[in-house]
């Protein structure tokens, strides 16, 4: 947020966050202000007990003790007090600030920093205008732009992308960039803001602080009052609806509806007091022919979700030198991103024209402002909202899955993954992968690729996914020999190799997590009945 | 919602009429729409509706009318009970009129044949509505138009709408429950007209109580297993949109789909069992709906297939019954629940 707003929006984001925790225990007969403070105090304490000993730590347990020693003693009037403080507490922490003048100057060294990440070229070439063609090469950035840009101008834009990876920010921030899209702001991890420099950059560039530890309700609303406070304000946000990064790498299946509630909230506000905030949502996908963090993603994955079936592999022990390895592979990897943004919608899930007007399924305009109505006037009413919210949700999921890429590296991997499970009949896919050596005859491949290929091009012409340029444009042969090499470069021969005309994969886990973007379009039962043929 | 000045149920078949018969014991106007304008008039001068419901009565705020846009207006409660066949057309056609905040409650009790859609999807794929929810549960419309008490569940994931129907039906001879698990609801009332032409066969084939009882049961778990699949809440079976309308429609002369059964034991090709029942019997597309997607998701649904078998393939009972009997011994109750500690 920009200086000038920054200190009302504070003051308003306390008062808020106040009335409304005061009105919830008004209404509800089981939850008091004593319960909230409790309940905060006692998660606090919990949190900071397994933290290590550092200056910012030794002031949050400082405050929060001097809350539960004023809490034991306080009557009401003062046990109000002290939940404003708190709220004032988490206000300060949360709010970020906006420069326009650090975003631009930032904003020019997104390109050479991703160019430094993804094109294969020597450091000194990188500020180069050959290098600069080089990127718009790597990322395609698709969908309805010049619609999204002039709602930008006559709205409020809350962009939801899918999260893969913690470069998202920078593809995001780029793509932003460079199709003349309006600066956002965007809750970034605590982490992200320890280094003082770096804190300084991200405040800046319109961050403000999200701190997954902290799992109270309190928090949460106040932080979702933030964001909502900034679409008021008339500030773009930017929220990953996952969450977190997708483990798994398949693309989101369910969403955390909080903060994308937001926007109903300010809606409901503006409508409240007579001033109409057009609000719009933006699905966007990121997609990535090599995810740099596919390898700890997936194992988290595995580890979580196969329990003692799935033993992790001894290779993570060094630290340093992962960190190392992964650096230098950075540079080394000419890979291609693809940016897909979705057809805008209004609040409630409705697609939206190019006049910013709400339509159904026909394109006839709907007055939104009847959804909220109660008993003739707008109006808040908590459960219809959280309706509203997750049915926009859905929604958003659906763009996804629409507007998802999928590239050559998913392509193989799924191919591969699913003939080794033909191949290696083991009772689930936790011991599969935790497999060394599995074999394939490459004619056999060639042939699996050959037939999803098919399936895939019908599934994009039938508007049900994308393709990235590789499917798109290359052989089979071309497709598996790029994806292959993409695929080696950057986790290793042992993902797949060639021997004696087999190939061979001693790296299932990672195949895994490509094969796992495939997975919701419900290619198996027909890949499946064809293998049965072949294998 | 702006302030209603009437309710609205569109279609005049059986079930339309019997809500409004409902409705009409509360609301001050009740307008029901259908196209047949011989039924229009009779309703509006007789208050009769001669072919779905002869010799009773209807109040006289019941006001019918084929003008959906007039039967739309002013109405912020609209039930909509039409045949799952043209269901997408109609729901279209209301969708020019709504504006968006009005509350659309479907009764209609089957799946779109091609998409296998759920009508309160084609609500909200037709409609700017998004308050929506479906009503069902053990309600033969004979029966209510005849004062008997009755149970209806009502489901919607908005409370608004659940409330806004238990005031607008609820009575002295209809009690109305509330769910929040819209598709467990939607498909339990779906899917037990499958089991109620599977009842049909048995009762004219003269199988016996016993036999009937095994299906029945068999079939709550195999709706339970489909409903799944589809993340529906397998306990909403065990309400009275699941156990509750399969126990009445497995055992009613007064089921459409019971009677297609019976007929087809009596010789009658599925054609001829239609054209002598007269009205639409949501069983028989339901069927081979259900059996086209259990196949493609692989679930197994043996009652559905042996139905299928007789229905669609002109298969004998005794053959099917055979390979029926020989499907390998499975557990009781395929379902667990937690309880809470």
């Amino acid at each position: 947020m920009r200086r000038e707003d920054k200190d009302k929006a504070i003051d308003q984001l306390i008062e808020q966050t106040l009335a409304e925790q005061k009105a919830y225990c008004k209404r509800s007969k089981d939850i008091t202000i004593d319960n909230i403070i409790y309940d905060t105090i006692y998660l606090e304490k919990k949190r900071l007990k397994n933290k290590k000993n550092s200056k910012h730590n030794r002031t949050e347990i400082v405050f929060w003790s001097e809350m539960e020693r004023r809490f034991y003693s306080a009557n009401s009037t003062e046990k109000e007090e002290i939940l404003k403080e708190i709220i004032e507490n988490y206000a300060i922490e949360i709010a970020g600030g906006y420069n326009p003048k650090v975003y631009n100057f930032a904003i020019k060294v997104v390109p050479y920093l991703l160019k430094a990440i993804l094109v294969k070229e020597p450091l000194w070439k990188l500020f180069s205008k050959k290098g600069k063609e080089k990127i718009n090469k790597n990322i395609d950035i698709s969908g309805p732009l010049d619609k999204i840009l002039h709602l930008s101008k006559m709205g409020t834009l809350i962009v939801t992308p899918t999260h893969q990876s913690n470069f998202d920010s920078i593809v995001i921030g780029y793509s932003t960039f460079i199709t003349g899209l309006p600066p956002m702001i965007y809750g970034a991890g605590l982490n992200l803001f320890t280094n003082p420099i770096l804190s300084y950059m991200m405040t800046n560039l319109g961050a403000y602080k999200v701190d997954r530890e902290k799992k109270n309700e309190l928090y949460k609303d106040v932080l979702k009052n933030y964001a909502s406070i900034s679409l008021e304000y008339g500030y773009h946000n930017l929220f990953y609806p996952g969450g977190t990064r997708s483990r798994s790498g398949k693309i989101e299946e369910q969403l955390k509806l909080g903060l994308l509630g937001s926007g109903l909230s300010t809606f409901i506000k503006g409508a409240k007091e007579g001033k109409k905030k057009n609000i719009y949502v933006v699905p966007c996908t990121i997609n990535y022919e090599l995810c740099l963090e596919a390898r700890d993603l997936i194992e988290e994955y595995l580890v979580e979700e196969g329990s003692r079936q799935f033993i992790l592999p001894n290779d993570s022990s060094n630290k340093i030198k992962n960190i190392l390895a992964f650096a230098k592979k950075t540079v080394k990897v000419d890979t291609r991103i693809a940016v897909c943004f979705g057809e805008p919608l209004d609040i409630f899930g409705n697609e939206v024209n190019a006049e910013g007007v709400s339509i159904d399924s026909h394109s006839r305009p709907i007055d939104i402002e009847k959804y909220i109505l109660v008993d003739g006037v707008p109006d808040f009413s908590f459960q219809r909202d959280r309706v509203y919210t997750s049915i926009l949700g859905n929604k958003i999921l659906k763009s996804f899955l629409k507007n998802s890429v999928v590239m050559d590296t998913h392509l193989l991997s799924y191919a591969l993954f699913k003939i080794f499970q033909k191949k290696y009949p083991f009772s689930n896919v936790f011991k599969l992968v935790s497999t060394f050596g599995a074999e394939c005859d490459k004619e056999l491949l060639l042939e699996t690729v050959g037939f999803l290929k098919e399936i895939l091009f019908r599934k994009r012409d039938n508007g049900e996914l994308k393709l990235g340029s590789v499917i798109s444009t290359k052989s089979v042969d071309e497709i598996i020999s790029h994806a292959k090499r993409q695929l080696t470069s950057y986790h290793g021969e042992s993902v797949l190799y060639e021997q004696n005309g087999l190939l061979i994969s001693n790296d299932l886990i990672t195949l895994y997590y490509y094969h796992n973007k495939l997975t919701p379009y419900g290619l198996e039962k027909d890949l499946n009945l064809w293998l049965h043929q072949k294998v | 919602m702006a302030t209603s000045k009437s309710v609205t149920v569109i279609g005049g078949g059986s079930f339309g009429t019997a809500i409004a018969y409902l409705l009409a014991a509360k609301q001050e106007k009740v307008k029901i729409w259908l196209r047949d304008e011989a039924i229009v008039n009779s309703i509006n001068t007789q208050h009769e509706n001669p072919r779905y419901a002869p010799g009773v009565i209807l109040p006289s705020s019941i006001i019918a009318t084929s003008n959906l846009e007039y039967a739309i207006a002013d109405s912020s409660l609209i039930f909509v009970s039409i045949p799952s066949k043209s269901f997408r057309k109609v729901a279209t056609d209301i969708g020019k009129y709504v504006k968006g905040d009005q509350i659309l409650i479907t009764t209609t009790k089957g799946f779109e044949q091609d998409t296998f859609k759920s009508m309160t999807e084609l609500l909200a794929e037709e409609t700017p509505c998004l308050k929506i929810g479906a009503l069902s549960g053990p309600n033969f419309a004979f029966e209510i138009l005849s004062g008997m008490p009755v149970g209806s569940v009502i489901a919607s994931r908005f409370n608004e709408v659940i409330e806004k129907v238990q005031e607008a039906l609820g009575g002295k001879t209809i009690r109305i429950y509330g769910n929040e698990d819209v598709c467990g609801v939607e498909l339990a009332g779906a899917l037990k007209n499958i089991y109620a032409i599977c009842a049909g066969i048995i009762q004219a084939g003269g199988f016996g109580e016993n036999a009937k009882s095994l299906m029945i049961a068999r079939a709550l778990s195999e709706m339970s297993r489909f409903a799944f699949y589809f993340k529906a809440n397998p306990s909403t079976f065990l309400g009275l949109a699941g156990v509750g309308d399969l126990i009445a429609t497995c055992n009613s002369e007064l089921s459409r789909n019971f009677r297609i059964g019976r007929k087809i034991v009596e010789g009658l090709s599925l054609e001829e069992a239609i054209t002598s029942i007269g009205q639409v019997a949501e069983g028989v597309y339901t069927l081979k709906a259900v059996k086209e997607k259990a196949d493609n998701l692989g679930i197994e649904m043996p009652i559905v297939n042996a139905t299928y078998k007789i229905v669609y393939e002109n298969q004998t009972i005794p053959m099917v019954l055979e390979e029926l009997m020989a499907i390998p011994h499975k557990k009781d109750i395929e379902f667990k629940f937690t309880c809470p500690d």
